[in-house]
């Protein structure tokens, strides 16, 4: 009888909840009617406004957003349990094949038979010489793409650092890769026999620094303050590269000299490996000394107290652990990965303005995390390629959908903080959560 | 015997209300101090103040001869000062050992470059490491739940997990804040068997606690604090009878056996 | 010491490059009209940092959404003029009075819905969630506009401008236009109610209560939940009004304008202290004013680097701000 009645009672809540929430959605069509069903018609004979009803914008906006929700629906399902699984093993293989793994057990493969494990150091071992042959035979179009990737990648690395690992809020990250793009066009520009790979560690250093700067007031006070303090650091700096003419051209950009960027191999004449496999190797690289990196500093003390400090500042702080400090390396490690990531950019695109340090961009990069999911190291890769592959495939396909991109960037960004904050992959912590939950 | 913990007119005051004035008060190693009192008396506030998450108005506070008011959260437990909380601090997503591994942070002595490189020491590190925290585990009793989410953990292992957390930085003086809250007799008996156990081994320990039995039974001094002020300080047989602390806290003469 | 150097030096740069940079103008500009012009600027940012410094207060969360909101004022102050035009007839004021409040109709619709359906899910969330909601719920007012609107400048039916830049009042040399006239007593109108609101109403103690505390606000019988959706109600109401008022001196609308709003009017409650609501009104004058101090001696391209540098300065030298800040210590 009391289930009855205790499952009737929770049937109605639901049912008032369900209600209230149509209702709330209604109201909101309400107000947006004006702007989705009429248009404006200005009138210049005296000047004033009318309005005309037309369905000519609600037609569009609800139809395309329509197919784009009905694709992602569709595709969503089928593609992330096994996209994600996929991922998984993939990293793991990577892992395992590593020559420092040869003395250590891989964490996550403790339990497993010696067979196994051997199985999965020659997947991974197969994983990477199938990436090699991938960049030699592929197309230079689909090169490009995934070497520009690529730079997402490490992007999105840096910035899981600052926002996933350590909890911090960073808006003007876009500011950072701008800024390791300009000292490499800088450098170039001056002193040409400098190359890339040689600025990388320096630019690295200069990211860093700059963002201990940035980050030292706001973070001393109150770590919300960061968000609006590098959204102000962007901004700042966006309008600096376009006023210091001298040093940065303003608008015009700076173009680096080729013999600064990528170089193709050649060997008594015959060209071993163009620029572009010669970009895409190094990228690829990066990104995997960049995994690396990241994972093993998360993997230790360092890692554990910037989950302590995410969790709870005031017990973190009264267990030894430098809140400040801790806070102030996060965010200049990512404000250094940027920055070699902005070197990157440099030379492989041969081209910097100052278009490169938008709030859009900045956007970007944090839904790419949110996508992949908050400071999980293969979420980041997951989010970071859906978000530069797809775009660009549907640039190609449906060049008129193209002012629907943001749009679709922060529908992405508020349905996964509602529904799934975890994003599509979920760090092993929560994942660990939700098994011990069941 | 030269005090572990010195505290000399400690005043702190938020906006026009004054959370406690001129304390003072002496810890010794190896010795028990407890600090008694009603409700909104000050004392949580006076252990915030002590270990650096507010600072005091006015007042020294004096740790092993130097002093320390005013320093960040983080020194002061590196000094050697740890904490437990009223209301339970746990990092709840991460496990138990987890919990206090993080607490040994200031004790790693491995560098930038062992970390990156995976070297041997670095390793070896990690690994003393966890067999410490299991270690501690053991000496509160609840090594079986090493691998358990802190907040899937029952309250009365989460008391016992804040104070091997509070443990793992090795402090000389221990701040426990009504430890015994919300526990029943055997849980009670379990944690009077881990404060007497460090008391022999000579960390200094400040109590704040409720349980009348408890604090009468392995109290060596006893201050009482009232709206702030010290209302009596003195040996637990003393304060029993004190007629103004039966008056405002205790309630009608208090048997003790 | 060295804490000191490192933390002083970012406003030092800063301040050294606007200073090498700037090129010397005539600087024989009309105080009058500096003031005048700072102070309608400055009124407009104060109404938004406003609506800032309200929400952070009671939630403790940055509504980086609120600049959106703003945008959609300007745009639904256009649309209520047009709606007006169409229903009676044309180029009366008192179009232009019911474009105002559509346009408080229109966002405080938008802020309510904001709170409900992004907000509210988010309430026990980890401190990132409601933030980074707040970045995605802008960037898609900001395109939702930019798509069924327009992606190119929309004129503001010039009838008014014309009438309003004109007229002007006063003895040459201190002359004050209609448009500043009415910026800047509505904006007196509108702050004057809002503080007799919180300071002088059973409303007004409980928005302030559950500021403090909400937990013993809620013990008190407020409701924290009704509180909270009234907050985003009035600051949403604030900024339609802060937006009408800007269409109407820019002459010109975008669905752009509403993203720098959220810098400078944070930077302007965080200057004022924040939670403090007299502070948020300060602070958005001096913003104003900086604002326009920085167009005319260095030029418009500076402004963004002015206002980070002030930002700056307030968290190392004052992060109380001017007038302290009202935010409970949560401990």
């Amino acid at each position: 009888m009391d289930c009855w009645v205790s499952g009737w009672r929770t049937r109605f809540e639901k049912t008032v909840k369900t209600r209230r929430s149509i209702l709330a959605l209604f109201g909101l069509f309400l107000i947006a009617s004006p702007f989705l069903f009429s248009s404006l018609i200005p009138n210049p004979a005296n000047g004033s406004v009318s309005l005309r009803l037309s369905c000519k914008a609600a037609t569009e906006f609800f139809l395309t957003t329509g197919v784009i929700t009905l694709v992602i629906l569709l595709l969503g399902p089928v593609t992330i349990p096994p996209l994600k699984q996929f991922l998984q093993k993939t990293i793991l293989c990577l892992k395992a094949s590593l020559p420092s793994s040869i003395f250590e057990k891989v964490p996550e493969a403790e339990d497993w038979p010696r067979l196994k494990i051997k199985y999965t150091r020659i997947l991974g071992v197969i994983l990477i010489l199938a990436s090699l042959f991938f960049g030699c035979n592929a197309s230079p179009e689909t090169l490009s793409l995934v070497t520009r990737t690529g730079l997402h990648m490490i992007l999105a690395l840096g910035l899981n650092i600052a926002v996933g690992m350590a909890g911090l809020l960073v808006l003007g990250y876009a500011a950072f890769y701008q800024l390791g793009a300009y000292v490499m066009a800088v450098t170039a520009n001056n002193y040409p026999w400098v190359p890339w790979w040689l600025l990388l560690l320096p630019t690295f250093v200069i990211g860093a620094i700059v963002g201990t700067l940035v980050g030292l007031p706001s973070l001393k006070l109150r770590g919300d303050y960061l968000a609006i303090v590098t959204l102000g650091f962007g901004e700042a700096f966006h309008e600096l590269s376009r006023n210091l003419e001298s040093v940065t051209h303003a608008d015009q950009g700076l173009t680096i000299p080729a013999a600064c960027g990528f170089q193709s191999i050649s060997f008594h004449g015959e060209t071993l490996l163009t620029q572009d496999q010669v970009a895409f190797f190094c990228v690829l690289l990066a990104v995997v000394v960049t995994v690396i990196i990241i994972q093993r500093i998360y993997d230790s003390r360092i890692g554990r107290a910037w989950v302590a400090v995410r969790e709870d500042e005031l017990a973190a702080g009264a267990m030894g652990v430098p809140v400040l400090k801790m806070k102030l390396l996060a965010f200049a490690i990512s404000s250094g990965f940027a920055c070699v990531a902005g070197v990157m950019y440099g030379a492989l695109i041969g081209f910097v303005d100052p278009s490169l340090c938008t709030l859009e961009n900045s956007s970007l990069y944090l839904t790419m995390i949110i996508l992949g999911g908050l400071g999980s190291i293969p979420g980041a890769l997951l989010g970071s390629s859906l978000l530069t592959i797809i775009p660009e495939e549907l640039r190609n396909y449906f060049p008129q959908w193209g002012d629907y991109r943001l749009l679709i960037v922060g529908v992405v960004m508020v349905t996964m903080m509602l529904f799934r904050p975890q994003g599509m992959i979920g760090s092993s912590r929560i994942r660990r959560e939700l098994e011990d939950e069941s | 015997m030269k005090p572990l913990l010195s505290v000399i007119n400690l005043t702190k005051t938020f906006g026009g209300l004054k959370a406690f004035q001129d304390i003072s008060l002496d810890a010794y190693p190896g010795k028990i101090l407890t600090i008694i009192g009603p409700n909104g008396a000050g004392k949580t506030t006076l252990f915030n103040t002590l270990t650096g998450i507010y600072t005091p108005d006015s007042g020294e506070i004096y740790f092993e001869g130097e002093r320390v008011d005013g320093l960040p959260t983080s020194a002061i437990c590196c000094r050697g000062m740890a904490r437990t909380f009223q209301n339970i601090r746990l990092f709840a997503e991460m496990t138990a050992l987890e919990n206090i591994q993080v607490a040994e942070f200031s004790r790693d002595v491995t560098g930038w470059h062992d970390l990156l490189l995976r070297t041997p020491r670095f390793l070896r590190s990690e690994k003393e490491s966890i067999e410490r925290a299991f270690h501690l585990l053991e000496s509160v009793g609840i090594v079986n739940v090493a691998n358990h989410l802190a907040r899937n953990l029952p309250y009365g292992l989460q008391r016992k997990l804040e104070i091997a957390r509070a443990l793992a930085t090795k402090p000389r003086m221990l701040l426990l804040d009504e430890p015994g809250a919300g526990m029943n007799p055997t849980e009670l008996n379990d944690l009077i068997q881990i404060i007497l156990k460090l008391r022999e081994e000579g960390t200094g320990i400040l109590l704040i606690e409720h349980h009348m039995k408890v604090v009468m039974q392995i109290s060596d001094e006893v201050v009482v604090l009232d709206h702030g002020e010290e209302l009596a300080k003195g040996i637990p047989s003393e304060i029993s009878v004190n007629p103004q602390v039966i008056s405002a806290y205790l309630g009608e003469a208090l048997t003790h056996p | 010491m060295t804490s000191a150097i490192i933390q002083y030096l970012p406003a030092t740069c800063a301040a050294a490059t606007l200073a090498a940079t700037s090129t010397p103008q005539s600087i024989s500009f009309n105080w009058w009209e500096f003031t005048l012009n700072g102070l309608c600027r400055g009124s407009i940012y104060a109404l938004v940092a406003l609506g800032y410094t309200m929400i952070y207060g009671i939630l403790g969360m940055i509504n980086f959404a609120h600049g959106e909101v703003l945008m959609i004022g300007m745009f639904s102050t256009v649309f209520g003029i047009a709606l007006a035009t169409s229903i009676w007839g044309s180029n009366l004021a008192l179009n232009l009075v019911f474009g105002v409040i559509f346009a408080m109709v229109i966002c405080a619709g938008f802020g309510y819905a904001n709170e409900r359906i992004a907000y509210r899910r988010l309430r026990g969330a980890h401190r990132l969630a409601p933030l980074t909601t707040a970045i995605g719920v802008s960037i898609i007012l900001q395109n939702f506009i930019m798509l069924t609107v327009s992606k190119d400048q929309v004129q503001f039916p010039r009838f008014y401008n014309a009438w309003m830049e004109t007229t002007r009042y006063g003895p040459p040399g201190f002359e004050i236009t209609a448009t500043q006239i009415i910026i800047l007593t509505s904006s007196l109108l509108v702050m004057g109610v809002l503080f007799y609101l919180v300071n002088c109403t059973r409303l007004g103690i409980a928005m302030r209560a559950t500021a403090q505390d909400p937990m013993m606000a809620s013990l008190c019988g407020i409701s924290v939940q009704k509180v909270i959706s009234l907050t985003f109600i009035l600051a949403s109401a604030l900024a339609a009004v802060a937006g009408s008022m800007l269409a109407s001196y820019q002459g010109v609308l975008h669905f752009d304008n509403g993203s720098p709003m959220g810098l400078k009017a944070f930077t302007a409650a965080v200057l004022g202290g924040i939670g403090n609501i007299p502070g948020a009104v300060l602070g958005g004058f001096i913003i104003g004013m900086a604002e326009d101090l920085t167009s005319i001696s260095a030029g418009s391209d500076w402004k963004n680097l002015t206002i980070f540098c002030i930002l700056m300065a307030v968290l190392i030298f004052r992060p109380r701000g001017l007038l302290g800040e009202r935010v409970a210590d949560k401990v």
